[in-house]
């Protein structure tokens, strides 16, 4: 089946004081149609950045390395002129964010914040726009939609924003929906009702998903497939239950024992040693093998490649070509 | 405090700023070494009348025959000692009702702010024409005095802002349940907050005073002759505009050239101390 | 809108009436602490008859005690009297009455040159930070915002009125033809004179409000709902002036309020070098003659001046942004 979405090689630095920060370092994976994708790990790590890359949403500050290539239905994304661009962006790849308080316009009512996408893309009458965007708010499950769209932002509660934004993403039928952290400034109660939506939403519609979070427990209800990022590269790449069944990766393993379960008996949480290192100073060799309790001397000086373990999942450890050093 | 100064220096600006501070008060304190004459002797009425600028005279002379670049430096001398003694008037007095205000709240801070707020409706020269109407022939000092008592509104705001601000934060509650006094809470919490954006507000604020010094002078209210001011040398030169233009040029590029040099200096710091806005 | 929009807008015009009744007060106090009368001057120039002198002193009722002095003057205020003026022979609010206009007029024109002109550099130049022209644009209004208004007014007459008599250099209005011109000819008169005292007003504040509106617009550019609205596709026009402009002009809105003040006091100066009649030049040469009652209901007039226009620019706020209104 051919892929909606192919990144490869994507490499994305940013200048700054103490030298070039790499944020993103040699990342690359499909998305097929109606897949949920979700990327995961710490603060850091890139997932953010390797999501505003794919639709070249970053500052004139960061560099986007020229042998990356995003193709999206055949196109590379990365090579589009910005009018080429524009037409992609809302209305067949579409991106909600982690603030919905800051990421809406505060003067603008949340109408015509729906509005503008629709008449952005499709030629079509305001009537027809206000119309939509009430069957849009709808959708998302905002009652007393015909009253709420002349609502501001300001006036909504942080849920019914973020539905908003899911709203303005959905506007025109995207393929591919990229959803970063969309839960994280949301109450506990809400996250569970925005979750349940973009379920809902995505057996509706078909359309893909990129999720980005830094909770395993988020994406587990939702996701096809998991890539577990750090230090700027993908180190696990699998579909969801072998992730959580058999992880791989020794960070993967990490952070699952990190997040309390009540399918297994009580245990003390384990924090991974250690710090998340500086983006602008990634560790020799592995980058996770100062933090791994697993690590031998190659771990330190050679970087290791993502390998196909099988044919669902790739991970970046030596411990694929070495796998007696797992048992302790 | 260290970071804080590399952050500064490396802003090319406020080098620059700091440059052009570090030479004029350097002129101004020279200037009697530096002036081939001085500044209120009349050289020669019959023949050295309105020279244009020449080498012997390299901004020429006035209407009495004066050098000026003898008038521009000594002027640099008086423009920069009304402003930085202002300046320092008035940081005192606002930090200190700052302080008070702040402090005892209630009926005091009231009052207070309401004058604060008073004050702030007329127009700055308006205010100073009402001060200076009433108090005529202050002198030098008394002209520091007004100036600096007029210029006090927004330090005392800013330190009352950081005194309220104090009140409220628990830990300071907790600090006085463990017996310790006003004075070691405020020097201790207060000064470091309020330090920064009172020296960014004091360094612009002597840039405002030249300017305001100045116009003040030029409307024959500021500084009297014969002392020299850069505002009374404006004023002398427009009279005879275009007969001798040099007259009301050079010092008015003068006040230009400080007013540069302290608001680069002042927003230098104020883009070290807060490095969001660039 | 509704009441409650009313209701705060009321209150914000009741505390501009009290900070105008302090200022009043202030004055009061101010003339009564200050050295010698209203009167020394006359009294020692001679010129003055000492009957006429005290006649004065009982009209202003100075040999009453204080407190009665203070509610005669509040009285005499509300009902719009200022006072006499010894230097002008009339009452100061007839004084006032023709010259205050004038420094309206001044001032209005300022605000029209500087508002406009700052407002498009400010956002020129914030949206393409660090660029060669937001650089040089940085420093152009920094030497303008450094230079004594005065000085620029001078600089721009010496220039454009005696050098290249391209326009008028003193006055409002030509003191010989004006009265035979027609109506057209009166109102083109009256703007060439404008012009450079307009112009220098206006190029200080444009500075001013360039630098403002700078960082507003660098400020708002940042934020998030910007990165949105490039994320729907807009087109980048639509992102700087709908999203990020919409935005940056409500710190600016708020400038307006701030401009009062500063244009007032900077037309004093701008008056004094143009030759302007207007109430800034009235009061300096008022301090030159010692003729109080004029200084003290300059700086009333000017104060309320200011309050009014601090209202203007909280109406604007309020009907610009949605999260002032009260829901």
């Amino acid at each position: 089946m051919t892929a909606l979405l192919r990144v490869r090689r994507l490499r994305t630095t940013f200048a700054s004081d103490a030298g070039t920060v790499r944020a993103v370092d040699d990342v690359s994976f499909d998305l097929a149609p109606g897949e949920t994708l979700a990327i995961v790990g710490e603060s850091g790590c890139g997932k953010t950045v390797t999501a505003l890359s794919i639709l070249r949403l970053l500052d004139d500050s960061a560099h986007i390395a020229d042998e990356a290539t995003v193709e999206y239905d055949g196109v590379n994304l990365l090579a589009l002129s910005s009018r080429e661009l524009r037409r992609i962006r809302g209305a067949e790849i579409a991106m909600i964010f982690q603030e919905p308080t800051t990421s809406l316009n505060p003067v603008l009512s949340v109408g015509t914040q729906v509005t503008e996408t629709l008449r952005a893309h499709r030629s079509i009458g305001r009537r027809a726009a206000r119309q939509r965007a009430v069957e849009l708010l709808n959708l998302v499950g905002i009652v007393d939609a015909e009253h709420r769209i002349r609502a501001y932002p300001h006036e909504l509660s942080g849920g019914l924003q973020q539905r908003v934004m899911i709203a303005i993403a959905l506007a025109c039928d995207p393929k591919i929906l990229i959803a970063d952290e969309p839960t994280t400034a949301l109450d506990v109660t809400v996250q569970a009702q925005i979750l349940e939506l973009l379920a809902e939403l995505k057996h509706r519609l078909g359309m893909a998903m990129i999720l980005i979070s830094h909770d395993l427990g988020v994406v587990a209800g939702l996701a096809d497939r998991i890539a577990v990022m750090y230090g700027g590269q993908i180190v696990e790449e699998a579909p969801t239950s072998l992730l959580f069944s058999q992880p791989s990766h020794p960070y993967t393993d990490a952070l699952l024992q990190a997040v309390p379960r009540l399918d297994r008996p009580a245990h003390r949480l384990t924090a991974i040693p250690g710090v998340v290192p500086r983006a602008s100073d990634w560790p020799a060799g592995c980058r996770f093998h100062p933090r791994c309790a697993l690590a031998w001397e190659r771990c330190g000086s050679e970087l290791p490649t993502l390998a196909e373990e099988s044919a669902a999942r790739r991970v970046r450890c030596w411990l694929l070509e070495e796998p007696q050093r797992r048992s302790p | 405090m260290t970071e804080l100064w590399h952050r500064f220096f490396a802003l090319h600006r406020a080098r620059v700023g700091l440059v052009l501070v570090a030479l004029l008060g350097g002129l101004a304190i020279l200037a009697p070494v530096l002036a081939s004459y001085d500044p209120s002797v009349q050289l020669d009425l019959a023949n050295r009348q309105l020279l244009p600028p020449s080498i012997a005279h390299p901004f020429g002379t006035d209407f009495f025959s004066r050098d000026m670049v003898a008038r521009v430096l000594h002027g640099a001398r008086i423009s920069l000692s009304v402003a930085l003694l202002s300046v320092a008037l008035s940081v005192t007095v606002g930090a200190a009702l700052g302080l008070i205000s702040g402090a005892l709240g209630g009926v005091l801070d009231t009052i207070l702010m309401r004058l604060v707020d008073a004050a702030l409706a007329v127009p700055r020269v308006f205010l100073l024409l009402l001060v200076l109407a009433l108090w005529h022939d202050v002198g030098l000092v008394g002209l520091i005095m007004v100036i600096g008592l007029t210029s006090w509104f927004d330090v005392a705001r800013i330190v009352r802002a950081e005194v309220m601000s104090l009140k409220a934060r628990e830990f300071i509650v907790a600090t006085r349940a463990l017996g310790f006094g006003m004075p070691r809470v405020a020097f201790r919490h207060l000064l470091p907050n309020v330090a920064a954006p009172i020296i960014v507000t004091a360094t612009l604020g002597i840039g405002q005073i030249v300017l305001l010094e100045a116009g003040l002078s030029y409307l024959g209210i500021g500084v009297q002759p014969p002392t020299p001011s850069w505002g009374t040398m404006i004023a002398d030169g427009q009279a005879l505009l275009t007969r001798a233009w040099w007259i009301a040029t050079f010092p008015g590029i003068a006040i230009v050239l400080t007013v540069i040099g302290f608001s680069l200096v002042g927003d230098g710091l104020r883009d070290a101390i807060d490095p969001q806005t660039r | 809108m509704g009441t409650s929009l009313t209701r705060l807008l009321a209150a914000r015009a009741a505390q501009g009436v009290v900070i105008v009744f302090v200022v009043a007060t202030l004055t009061f106090v101010l003339v009564q602490v200050a050295p010698g009368n209203p009167f020394t001057v006359a009294a020692e120039s001679g010129r003055v008859a000492p009957e006429v002198i005290e006649q004065q002193r009982r009209n202003f009722g100075l040999d009453r005690p204080i407190h009665e002095q203070y509610l005669r003057y509040l009285a005499n205020l509300i009902r719009g009297d200022f006072g006499y003026s010894f230097t002008q022979h009339r009452p100061v609010r007839e004084a006032f009455v023709e010259r205050v206009p004038n420094t309206l007029l001044l001032a209005a024109a300022g605000l029209v040159i500087m508002f406009p002109l700052g407002v498009l550099i400010g956002v020129f130049q914030g949206s393409r930070p660090g660029s060669r022209s937001d650089d040089t644009l940085s420093v152009a209004t920094l030497v303008v915002y450094s230079t004594p208004v005065f000085w620029l007014g001078l600089m721009l007459l010496l220039v454009f009125g005696q050098t290249l008599h391209w326009f008028p250099i003193a006055g409002p209005r030509d003191p010989v033809v004006y009265q035979q011109l027609t109506w057209l000819g009166r109102v083109v008169d009256r703007l060439r004179h404008l012009v450079l005292p307009a112009v220098t007003l206006g190029l200080v504040g444009a500075a001013v409000t360039a630098r403002y509106q700078r960082a507003a617009m660098l400020d708002v550019i940042r934020r998030e709902f910007v990165r949105t609205a490039r994320a729907k596709g807009l087109e980048e026009r639509a992102v700087i002036v709908r999203h990020a402009l919409r935005n940056a002009l409500l710190p600016t809105i708020t400038l307006f309020g701030l401009a009062f003040p500063l244009l007032l006091s900077g037309a004093v100066l701008v008056e004094s070098v143009f030759a302007w009649p207007g109430l800034g030049r009235l009061a300096v040469n008022a301090i030159h003659s010692r003729d109080y009652a004029v200084v003290t209901g300059a700086a009333i007039v000017t104060a309320t001046m200011v309050v009014l226009g601090n209202l203007l620019a909280d109406v604007l706020y309020r009907l610009v942004d949605p999260r002032t209104r009260p829901a």
